[in-house]
């Protein structure tokens, strides 16, 4: 299925879930559930967090769906925006309690290869386009955050490089990216 | 507090931020507050969303484990009357037991209480059925229920002497079938009517009655 028509199968089913139909949520958590806890595992990295974040994007989606629906939201992106909000709460929850055997690999080598792995799944050439316009180090900076869910600070230790510059690469590449996307 | 245009530049990399997910702690609190308060820092954020969604969208998927459904349906009270699992060997289990207990159990059996809810046409709006043997609560509603985009009908028992108890929201249309908690079982126990009010979307925020009291009807022995 491609995105256009995954995009109106989800929000159809948002509709429905908006008319309390206990049947649409079955169905979108098949449509969208893989997607959104592929992206939780990432950022967590744990899988009993990632199954905890799920649960609470899902009442959200449940409970927000007729929002989504009256204002005409992009669905899949609506709801791929609540997956960071649950992930970063989550870990401000967890942050007493520090990831000793991390399930997922977090350095940047490992992200690489996943990343790789990842390209050849769902081409999509404007993106590959735009992100390979950005330069390396920028690219792995926003992988960090948004795919991972590091923090600036955590990207700063992970890269080797000064806070500051960090957190100026990012800004551009970000605005970068959205201009050359939406070109 | 409302926008001027010249912070527009400055609330739109705070969007990226906060999309990104890089804005954090108590700043990330405030614009997503700020976001509730104002559509064009919405929009702002919806148009982040939009363009990074992309790049989620490329992500390999992970299979969340089939009981994560069943339970997500729990914290919203919801159960379906025939749930469709998503191994094969479960989905097989499933089945006989929906065939063996809960359908035909449901189905043949008449519920020891219902309460009937009419629209102000006189047409029957929801039927509310209870199943004590089984902890079950059905809801059925025949046509479709209208109601605000951004409000959701509730259920609640009414308890002589104490506070209303939530009986979850009710279907606009269709069927909704609820395991009762033990709170739940002991409100219905000693209620004769039950009450539907009008709150925000996904039901009450508190635990009790927000809105108006739309309907109190009483629950009676079944046939």
């Amino acid at each position: 299925m491609d995105d256009d028509a995954r995009e109106a199968t989800a929000k159809s089913l948002v509709e429905r879930c908006a008319r309390r139909e206990p049947q649409a949520l079955e169905q979108l958590y098949k449509l969208v559930g893989p997607l959104l806890f592929g992206l939780l595992t990432r950022m967590l990295r744990r899988r009993a967090l990632a199954e905890e974040a799920l649960q609470d994007v899902f009442v959200r989606i449940w409970q927000r769906a007729g929002q989504f629906n009256a204002e005409r939201r992009a669905a899949l992106a609506g709801m791929i925006g609540i997956a960071p909000n649950r992930a970063i709460a989550q870990l401000r929850h967890e942050r007493a309690a520090p990831v000793l055997m991390p399930e997922l690999p977090d350095s940047a080598e490992d992200v690489a290869a996943v990343t790789a792995d990842e390209k050849t799944s769902v081409p999509t050439a404007l993106l590959e386009r735009c992100l390979g316009e950005l330069p390396q180090e920028a690219q792995q900076c926003l992988q960090f955050a948004y795919i991972n869910g590091r923090s600036h600070q955590e990207i700063s230790q992970l890269t080797g490089n000064p806070l500051g510059t960090v957190k100026s690469w990012i800004r551009r590449a970000l605005f970068a990216l959205r201009e050359c996307l939406e070109s | 507090m409302r926008p001027a245009p010249q912070h527009a530049p400055w609330i739109d990399r705070l969007a990226a931020e906060y999309v990104l997910g890089t804005l954090r702690g108590r700043a990330r609190v405030r614009f997503a507050r700020w976001r509730g308060a104002s559509p064009l820092v919405d929009e702002y954020i919806q148009r982040w969303e939009k363009q990074l969604a992309r790049w989620a969208l490329r992500q390999r998927p992970v299979t969340p484990p089939p009981a994560l459904l069943a339970k997500i349906q729990q914290r919203l009270s919801l159960a379906t009357p025939a749930p469709v699992r998503w191994a094969a060997g479960l989905a097989l289990i499933a089945l006989c037991a929906s065939l063996l207990l809960y359908g035909p159990a449901m189905r043949t059996v008449p519920p020891d209480r219902l309460a009937v809810i009419n629209n102000s046409a006189g047409a029957m709006q929801w039927r509310v059925e209870l199943y004590v043997q089984r902890d079950r609560l059905v809801v059925r509603s025949p046509q479709l229920a209208a109601k605000p985009a951004d409000r959701d009908y509730e259920l609640w028992a009414l308890p002589p002497g104490e506070a209303a108890v939530s009986l979850g929201v009710m279907p606009v249309r269709g069927e909704l079938a609820r395991v009762l908690s033990p709170a739940q079982r002991r409100a219905l126990a000693l209620s004769t009517q039950v009450a539907v009010s009008v709150e925000p979307l996904g039901g009450s925020p508190t635990g009790h009655t927000t809105g108006p009291v739309i309907f109190v009807v009483p629950l009676v022995a079944a046939g």
